[in-house]
């Protein structure tokens, strides 16, 4: 008796054959589950440097608000007697992106390209021999968006992913961009900038226009800014591969990245925050037959139906509500 | 015998506790987004027969401070169609409609340098602002077909 009891003890302590191999099978099925999380891994890795981008510009606007007491314009408009260079096209303005170069560490750049309160110099304008104006500069560009570093929408000025929100930092209607003062609804619940990708076309049937660093191109503000009213990752399906097409609903405003999901948004007070491109918004926010008077100009009968592109705020309009600075909504988990 | 049994019974458990762990990693039950079930919506709008060739419809919550999500889509051809995760909640909604019709009239973009045409709102404010239209959402019923008419 109490030899048998002893072997089955000893036999007890080993694993069978059987049980080795359950458990190999195991390790297999766990491992292959998680190789996609590796591979996903790499997105995660561009989305955090993407992040950490957006994060710097958000600090140096906030740098520049407490330099200037403002925060820096979409865009700048001067008048003709203050150009010192002979261009006199005003469709090309500096904007945003070149007013915080200096708070990105990028002053030499900044006095050399020397902005006045005229209008920027085409793209290929030499700079003591160097076309300073498509100098790419890695603090714009998100490392998941593959475009290429001229952005060909906007008559090849160095290509920015970043775009501002534009009920913010859009002259209209006070003549001046918003001071932290005017951001009534709270720096931590209004958009202050976000991500647009470029994937140019031609029969690109998911196409984006990306944005420019430093101003606004003759094309379009869409270079600079963008409007809440076609949803988070709308892409324009009309894009050739340098121009909009019939894009006559606007769609190229929209944010959007190549992030799973979502974009990335800074707020006006500085935070990072990744948003669900299913977030709820008002469904009637939506330009029909053109937007050239979208934004945040005054409506026209062929700027929009029902309420003006990017301005639709309401209750349970999350997205809009966050666009909107002064629009007085209660904005609800997002 | 009991030894045997123990074993298995260990075993199964192994199973069991591999299976809650790998649950949440894998993303089983996960729908997409979070809080309340959404669903998706769809159907047709016309106004005096003829279809609504670009609009956009707008689920609105009918009673205020609720939870329910304002959903909505665009209307192109007639027809429109919202997916689950941007879809509405159980209850009661207000519906509102707008139709940007084109009057026949073009201007000039000067963004897409070419002629872009006019469109207005063509429909009447009982089907927007004032809006007499409802919908109740349910897991059974997420088709609402809207048949306009001026009258």
């Amino acid at each position: 008796m109490v030899n048998q009891i002893a072997t089955r003890r000893i036999a007890a302590r080993g694993f069978t054959l059987v049980e080795l191999l359950v458990v190999i099978a195991i390790i297999g099925v766990l491992v292959g589950l998680l190789l996609p999380a590796v591979q996903a891994a790499r997105e995660a890795a561009r989305r955090m440097q993407c992040s950490n981008n957006l994060k710097q510009l958000g600090l140096a606007m906030h740098n520049y608000h407490d330099v200037y007491k403002v925060l820096p314009p979409q865009d700048l408009t001067g008048a003709a007697t203050m150009c010192r260079l002979a261009n006199t096209n005003f469709n090309f303005k500096w904007g945003w992106g070149t007013a915080v170069l200096p708070f990105i560490e990028q002053t030499a750049l900044f006095n050399q390209l020397a902005p006045d309160g005229c209008s920027m110099p085409p793209a290929t304008t030499l700079y003591n021999g160097v076309p300073l104006l498509q100098q790419s500069i890695s603090a714009f560009r998100c490392p998941s968006d593959a475009g290429p570093a001229l952005n060909p929408y906007h008559t090849n000025y160095a290509t920015s992913n970043y775009v501002n929100c534009q009920n913010v930092l859009y002259p209209f209607p006070s003549a001046r961009p918003a001071r932290i003062g005017d951001i009534t609804d709270g720096t931590s619940n209004t958009f202050l900038l976000t991500e647009r990708t470029l994937s140019p076309g031609p029969n690109n049937l998911k196409g984006a226009v990306g944005g420019v660093i430093f101003g606004r191109s003759a094309s379009s503000d869409v270079s600079q800014g963008f409007h809440a009213s076609w949803p988070i990752n709308t892409r324009s399906t009309t894009l050739t591969a340098t121009a909009f097409g019939a894009d006559t609903n606007c769609r190229r405003f929209a944010p959007n990245s190549n992030h799973t999901g979502g974009v990335q948004f800074v707020f006006c007070d500085g935070s990072v925050r990744f948003v669900d491109e299913n977030i709820a918004r008002n469904p009637a926010c939506v330009p029909a037959g053109g937007c050239s008077n979208g934004g945040d100009n005054p409506p026209t009968s062929n700027a929009a139906w029902g309420a003006v592109p990017g301005r639709c705020p309401g209750p349970g309009f999350v997205y809009q509500n966050l666009y909107n600075r002064a629009d007085g909504e209660v904005v609800s988990d997002f | 015998m009991t030894e045997n049994w123990k074993r298995i019974l260990c075993w199964v458990g192994i199973l069991i506790g591999s299976v809650v762990l790998l649950g949440p990693t894998v993303g089983c039950g996960y729908r997409g987004y979070d809080g309340d079930r959404r669903f998706p919506l769809s159907g047709k709008v016309t106004f005096d027969g003829e279809p609504v060739d670009l609009g956009s419809i707008s689920f609105l919550p009918a009673a205020e401070g609720g939870k329910q999500r304002v959903s909505g889509g665009q209307i192109e051809d007639g027809k429109y169609a919202v997916p689950e995760e941007q879809g509405a909640n159980v209850g009661k909604y207000r519906v509102e409609i707008h139709w940007a019709k084109k009057t026949g009239k073009q201007h000039y973009d000067s963004e897409l340098q070419m002629k872009v045409d006019d469109r207005k709102e063509a429909l009447p404010r009982k089907f927007h602002t004032d809006s007499i239209l409802n919908a109740d959402v349910s897991a059974e019923k997420t088709t609402f077909d809207f048949e306009l008419s001026s009258k």
